[in-house]
């Protein structure tokens, strides 16, 4: 990297030669910490990850072993990781699919709420400030089988039939996690949608009512129009989120019952900090990071839109 | 055709009972979480989910906050602040030549950096994880400074690229015939006037750090230089079945934000929403 | 010793798109130079380079005695008032005006005394611990100004400074800055304008620079000299087309002889005029176009000599003054400004005479021919 020609500056200056190159090195003297921080803690990790994917290694000792690509020949036939993957899938389908709906029905019904909205936005907020440890293990005990609220009032309104053992039962675990999800994230979504309503010209919805148009009507056919951007925005985080999730299922279910709730990354976690195979959870690791880096570029390529507006 | 009566009144009655019924699904797991940090063991056992607290009892914050909890918290505060001032110099450092210097590569170095947003940070845990054990780090807060910082600057620093960018340039010449060099323009100049864009990336940053959990998992490993997210975790393996005790956790390291955002909702609300920028 | 000199001074973005072109230019010992020419004509560039703001040109640029083109902008005794006032947000007033003294290291009761002093002089005492944001437009300009006085620089350099403010308070700070120019008789002065009003008024040599559809002159300089003489006696086409409101009437007109009066054309019209110029260098029948300011268009009952009668298209009347639009102009309509309400209404045939003094003409190549 050649950091020259810097123009804010004349390209020579006369003051002195030791000034002078003070501010010929200005930007790299700028960028240093910051690209030596990234090269450090993010560059080298990941170049180091895919090295040590090709070893066979516990992490103590210096027995690593190199064995080329075998770890790789092992992910692709690892039926675990694939249902891993599938699970990571899945969240983000229902993630996009419960929660963009919803959001958008709240942001709607904030933006017609008056003077409650402010209040109703601050408190339906909460939820995004809370970590996902402490909302892990708040809603393990929620779906507590008995002493969970869950089944608590379901019973109460005659439901009691539909109480289960939501995290322990296979078939709805992922299920009971990604509400969870649902429960945290709408609020950020209606956020969204209530600046991207926010900033529908008010004259042109004016100018709709004097042609005759009903409130459904603009909403149908103006306000969602104009909010596509922002609500594709909206499916590239959640599905990039969702990609990458790892802290609330870990505490929730630890990927379990029988894999019922294993995302990639759990399933690295595992491979390295239980069974100790350092290579093969970097070799998960690092097929995690290609699927994602696949999946994000596929969408941000098919999305277009990188920015909106706060 | 205006809207006809009928549609008028649903919309008069749908609105406040959604907005409502959203708002009992927010508050009801809060609910019961405060309500069960106030119940003795036994009495979250025998009495309904749904029944008052007999008394308003304290022993559960009691017995938390005499534990360790404050070293959690004091670890907490420590890593945060100082990552935070980090990120912040660094950041606006970067920024300031990417939004206004010009020199070969600048955009493609950009464009690498705010690249970095997507990456999962799962790739980098266990090279971090080995070359903090090498460094000697190993379990102590400092291990954490660095990954923090890390990750949080390629959305600082696109954050406040963008934000210098909006600065007038004929700020900078002004500075410039008033004898500044690059470093005068910077310190005298655009930070003092990045205040809104410093604002926000600390409020997003503060918050996503303050709740982190897998690195500092994954980095500490005793009581002494873990994070708060980290306690509820400890408590839980050292509570198992007192789940007032660990629910107490929970509402105990939550309060922080909670009483913070008291203070600031909107301002906190808009430097969360930055976390919109990834993607 | 503050004049500058500018020479052979050349500036492209990019590879070829030139935006200042052969620029050769003295500015006197305080002098009021005003830079100007419609937007894009490379003023505003050939300000900053003189400030030091617009590095990679060819040519020299000196200030005094010495040759700036590597001296840091803080170092050469410039001072500069920008379009937008470029105000610190972030300081006070005083602070404002200080900060260039502290950059540079001035002793702090030395900083109070000059930066009062300009305070005085602006009369903007009252404001000092004001921030830029509760200011008004005028007042922000007025700080501008005395961040630029307290430097006590030996150049002052305005861009546009008054082209934020409204019609009214402009007029006034242009008188200000006149008034400015007067207290430091020293200093020499460079101020980029659009307006050519604020040039006629203010400045004591104008520089008007090309710019527009001919990209082989755009950037260069169209004309050097004391306001009266560039509305007077203009050069070229676009100086008699720039200056001037409403702008000069242009006619086509074919050359017939060189006479001891000067060079008689013909119009399409078919009437005859008398341009004291001299034409000797041209063929007869070469294509001219006679230029004739609409305020020296002088109406008369019948058709003679050095006139020209048109049928009326329209009048607009403002009071003291009208204007009547005539049929036959090249391209534009004709346009005679006349006192009163012209006498005259749309339809009506209407004669004007040209006196010949008033009268200018331009060869094919749009270069006026010399008076004689």
């Amino acid at each position: 990297m050649t950091l020259t020609d810097i123009v804010t500056r004349p390209a020579e200056g006369g003051a002195g030669g030791a000034a002078l190159s003070l501010r010929t090195l200005a930007p790299a003297i700028f960028l240093a910490p910051a690209i030596l921080m990234l090269a450090v803690y993010l560059l080298y990790p990941l170049v180091d990850s895919f090295r040590l994917s090709l070893l066979d290694w516990n992490g103590l000792g210096s027995d690593a072993r190199f064995v080329g690509l075998d770890n790789w020949k092992k992910l692709a036939s690892d039926t675990l990781f694939w249902e891993a993957a599938w699970n990571n899938i899945l969240l983000a389908v229902f993630s996009v699919l419960v929660q963009m709906p919803i959001a958008l029905v709240l942001a709607v019904v904030l933006d017609n709420a008056g003077r409650g909205s402010r209040i109703l936005k601050i408190l339906y907020f909460l939820p995004l400030l809370m970590s996902s440890v402490a909302l892990g293990v708040l809603f393990k005990y929620f779906y507590d089988v008995t002493f969970g609220p869950l089944n608590a009032i379901l019973d109460f309104v005659g439901l009691g039939y539909l109480a289960q053992d939501w995290l322990g039962d296979t078939r709805l675990a992922l299920g009971a996690v990604i509400a969870v999800v649902c429960w945290q994230y709408i609020p950020f979504y209606m956020v969204l949608f209530m600046a991207g309503l926010a900033s529908f010209p008010a004259e042109i919805s004016e100018a709709a009512k004097l042609d005759g148009a009903s409130e459904t009507t603009i909403f149908w056919k103006m306000k969602l129009p104009h909010l596509k951007g922002t609500i594709r925005t909206a499916v590239v985080l959640s599905v990039i989120g969702a990609l990458r999730y790892f802290d609330l299922i870990y505490v929730m279910t630890g990927g379990g019952p029988e894999g019922a709730s294993e995302l990639m990354a759990t399933y690295m976690y595992r491979n390295v900090f239980s069974s100790f195979q350092l290579g093969y959870g970097s070799t998960v690791a690092s097929g995690m990071f290609i699927i994602v880096i696949l999946i994000a570029s596929v969408l941000l390529r098919f999305s277009k839109r990188y920015e909106t507006e706060v | 055709m205006a809207s006809s009566p009928v549609a008028r009144a649903t919309g008069r009655v749908a609105v406040p009972v959604l907005g409502l019924f959203w708002l009992a699904v927010t508050t009801v797991p809060f609910l019961f979480m405060v309500m069960t940090s106030f119940k003795s063991q036994q009495e979250s056992f025998s009495s309904s989910v749904w029944a008052l607290p007999e008394a308003l009892d304290l022993v559960n914050y009691n017995d938390v906050l005499s534990g360790p909890f404050l070293t959690y918290f004091k670890n907490s505060v420590m890593v945060v602040v100082i990552s935070v001032l980090l990120i912040m110099l660094i950041s606006s450092m970067a920024a300031f030549a990417f939004a206004r210097m010009r020199f070969r590569f600048n955009e493609a170095i950009f464009g690498l950096i705010v690249a970095g947003m997507i990456v999962p940070i799962h790739i980098t845990l266990v090279p971090i994880y080995l070359m903090t054990r090498q460094l000697g780090l190993y379990d102590s807060q400092f291990a954490l400074i660095g990954p923090y910082v890390a990750t949080s600057l390629p959305i600082s620093v696109f954050i406040l690229t963008e934000f210098m960018r909006q600065i007038p340039k004929e700020l900078e010449e002004a500075a410039r015939l008033d004898g500044c060099g690059p470093f005068a323009i910077f310190f005298k100049v655009f930070l003092p006037l990045s205040g809104p864009g410093l604002s926000t990336i600390a409020i997003y940053n503060g918050i996503m750090l303050w709740n982190e959990f897998i690195f500092a998992y994954v980095l500490t490993s005793s009581t002494g230089t873990r994070t708060l997210p980290l306690a509820i975790w400890d408590y839980q393996g050292q509570y198992t079945a007192n789940i007032p005790a660990i629910l107490t956790v929970v509402t105990l390291t939550s309060l922080p934000l909670v009483v913070a955002y008291a203070f600031g909702q909107e301002k906190i609300v808009k430097g969360m929403m930055a976390g919109s920028l990834k993607g | 010793m503050t004049k500058i000199t500018l020479s052979g001074v050349n500036k492209s973005f990019g590879a070829n798109f030139p935006v200042i072109r052969g620029v050769d230019l003295t500015i006197d010992d305080g002098e009021f130079c005003v830079f100007l020419g419609p937007s894009g004509c490379g003023k505003s560039t050939l300000l900053r380079m003189v400030a030091g703001l617009e590095t990679a040109y060819t040519g020299q640029i000196q200030i005094g005695d010495r040759v700036v083109d590597k001296v840091e902008p803080a170092d050469r005794e410039v001072a500069m008032v920008f379009q937008n006032y470029a105000l610190y947000p972030h300081m006070t007033v005083y602070d404002n005006m200080a900060f260039g003294l502290r950059q540079a290291k001035t002793a702090k009761d030395e900083i109070e005394r000059r930066v009062k002093e300009a305070a005085r002089i602006l009369q903007i005492e009252p404001l000092l611990d004001r921030m830029p944001k509760a200011l008004s437009g005028g007042q922000r300009q007025r700080v501008a100004i005395g961040r630029a006085i307290v430097r006590q620089p030996k150049v002052f350099l305005f861009d546009e400074p008054l082209s934020n403010l409204d019609a009214a308070l402009r007029v006034h700070m242009r008188s200000e800055i006149a008034t400015l120019h007067r207290n430091f008789p020293a200093a020499s002065m460079i101020y980029v304008t659009h307006d050519q009003t604020e040039a006629m008024a203010l400045a004591d040599k104008i520089v008007l620079l090309h710019a527009g559809k001919d990209m082989l002159k755009h950037g260069s300089i169209a004309q050097v000299g004391k306001p009266l003489d560039l509305y007077h006696r203009p050069r070229n086409l676009f100086v008699a087309g720039f200056l001037g409101s409403p702008t000069m009437n242009f006619l086509e007109a074919s050359f017939v002889a060189q006479e001891p009066a000067g060079a008689r054309v013909v119009l399409k019209g078919g009437e005859e005029i008398v341009v004291p110029v001299d034409g000797s260098a041209l063929a007869s029948g070469a294509p001219v176009t006679l230029g004739v300011r609409p305020e020296h268009l002088a109406p008369v009952a019948a058709p003679g000599a050095q006139t020209l009668t048109r049928k009326v298209s329209a009048v607009e009347h403002f009071g003291e003054y009208s204007f009547v639009y005539l049929d036959g102009g090249t391209p534009a309509p004709l346009i005679a400004k006349v006192p009163g309400d012209g006498g005259v209404k749309a339809g009506d045939s209407a004669t004007y005479q040209a006196p010949a003094d008033c009268c200018h003409l331009f060869d094919a190549d749009g270069l006026a021919l010399n008076h004689i």
